[in-house]
């Protein structure tokens, strides 16, 4: 007798008792009956048994993961420590150089940098042995005796082209006198003066500078032409601390009182800057200098090596 | 470390708390994809993406049977194995016998407890029941090996292989029938008690 496909999927079911307790109940009825479906259940039961029996393989390796399964690949490190560091203290020295010689060169170097500094300071310092040289400048120096100021080249080019429509710095003097008083009080500066600097407001009404003049403050070591006072005689005992530099404004006799003023200290007249700078900045580059050099050789002994093959 | 302490650094990304899992079930996995796939190559590669594929979805496993759950994606992994190889024929380099060992160094001759002869016909029965295996197809096999071999019930197999009870209860009905009628040719290799397999259908 030959089973139906539905007979042989009962069968199975009912082998293995996933048939519900009906289905499980008609079919036994049917085995009992038919010898054909009890051979064939025989049958796929020796089948189930022998697959059951099938011996269990040993793996034949261990299957445990590793990241390279996992797609991760260690990321190897691009700078090592020294890399690093060298490159770190590379740009530090690139930057600090650029510092260093780049603000020297937008000033224009040294020289033209402190040029009025320079100007004053040669001034004062060529004071002693100079005066001859100073003195044979008689007119010039009765000027500045007049406005009791010492002119820097500076001020004194700021003067020319002040001058420009004036003859002389005669003129300069008479045009100062001409100036109204508002202006002239506007050019009078309020700012404390140093112990010893002192001018009463008739010195300070009479050397008031007319627009484009200074107030130059004698140096210590000015030579007595230079120290002339103005005509009322009175006689500044201390040497100033400061120079006031009034630079004009386009807008002449309107806006004599926002005149720029620059204030020079005693420390910014007679020291130079760079002298102070230098050296710490040079430290600084030799010490970046050094490092760069360190690690980077550090980094090429430490390379990685291919091995030979 | 216990199995949910494992599964709750998996998780996390501890490869080897995951990798003691592998340990645990490596030799399920595998004995799954060599009686599905028939071969040692095939087996090995169907392993190790089954459990690499197992850890990079491991937060899909929601609890249950970690077994079910782990020959689901063997499962997948097999086939996966089993199209790739149906395309391009693969032909393994050191030869090989019928139960995936290197003919050079067979496990047996490890085997100092059973006797040789013993070993030898059980090794012929599991070579017969594998070549019954290959000849079922693909479906069939699968079903049986999860069932039979395996030991799942109706509903675990179901949910291995993503399809409804009816469709496990036919398929197995007809894997069983077909392997059936292919061990009836290995008689001599069957324990005593089962040789007689057929002979009732047969008068």
């Amino acid at each position: 007798m030959k089973l139906s496909q539905r007979d042989w999927v009962q069968l199975s079911a009912y082998l293995d008792g996933e048939l519900n307790p009906k289905e499980m109940e008609q079919l036994r009825n049917r085995i009992a009956g038919n010898p054909g479906l009890r051979a064939s259940l025989e049958e796929l039961k020796t089948a189930k048994t022998v697959l059951q029996s099938t011996p269990r393989l040993q793996v034949p390796r261990n299957f445990s993961l590793t990241p390279t399964h996992l797609g991760i690949k260690k990321i190897q490190p691009v700078f090592n420590g020294y890399r690093l560091a060298a490159a770190m203290t590379s740009f530090l020295l690139i930057g600090v150089l650029i510092l260093d010689y780049g603000s020297i060169l937008f000033r224009g170097g040294f020289a033209p940098a402190m040029a009025p500094i320079a100007e004053e300071l040669s001034f004062e310092k060529a004071a002693d042995p100079a005066v001859e040289e100073i003195a044979e400048e008689p007119a010039l120096m009765v000027i500045e005796a007049e406005g009791a100021t010492g002119l820097t080249a500076e001020e004194r080019s700021v003067q020319e082209s002040t001058d420009a429509e004036a003859a002389g710095p005669e003129v300069m003097v008479e045009d100062s006198a001409a100036l109204s008083q508002e202006a002239v009080e506007g050019l009078q500066h309020e700012e404390p003066a140093p112990p010893g600097t002192e001018l009463d407001a008739a010195e300070a009404d009479q050397t008031s500078p007319a627009f484009g003049d200074q107030i130059a403050v004698d140096p210590p070591n000015a030579p007595d032409e230079l120290m002339e006072q103005p005509e009322d005689g009175e006689t500044v005992d201390q040497p100033q601390t400061q120079t006031n530099q009034v630079i004009p404004s386009p807008t002449l006799g309107s806006d004599l009182g926002e005149s720029l003023e620059v204030t020079f200290s005693d420390e910014g007249l007679y020291r130079d800057p760079d002298q102070r700078q230098v050296p710490l900045i040079r430290i600084v580059e030799i010490l970046l200098l050094l490092g760069a050099v360190g690690f980077g050789t550090a980094a090429w002994l430490k390379r990685p090596r291919f091995p030979e093959s | 470390m216990d199995f949910p302490d494992q599964i709750k650094k998996s998780l996390a990304g501890d490869l080897d708390a995951f990798n003691q899992i592998v340990l645990q079930h490596q030799s399920l996995v595998y004995n799954q994809a060599y009686r599905i796939m028939g071969e040692k190559g095939a087996a090995e590669d169907a392993t190790q993406e089954a459990f690499i594929s197992a850890y990079k979805k491991l937060h899909t496993y929601r609890g249950g049977s970690f077994k079910s759950w782990l020959l689901r994606i063997v499962s997948n992994a097999c086939y996966d194995e089993y199209r790739s190889r149906k395309r391009k024929p693969v032909v393994p380099l050191f030869p090989e016998g019928d139960e995936g060992e290197d003919a050079e160094s067979p496990a047996w001759l490890e085997d100092q407890a059973e006797k040789p002869e013993d070993y030898a016909l059980r090794r012929e029965l599991s070579r017969a029941i594998q070549i019954c295996l290959d000849r079922l197809d693909y479906e069939f096999r699968t079903i049986v090996v999860l069932v039979d071999i395996q030991g799942l019930d109706y509903q675990s197999a179901a949910d291995v292989i993503d399809c409804p009870l009816g469709t496990i209860k036919s398929r197995l009905a007809r894997g069983r029938q077909n392997l059936k009628e292919c061990l009836q040719g290995f008689q001599e290799l069957l324990p005593t008690g089962m040789r007689h397999m057929g002979e009732v259908n047969n008068r």
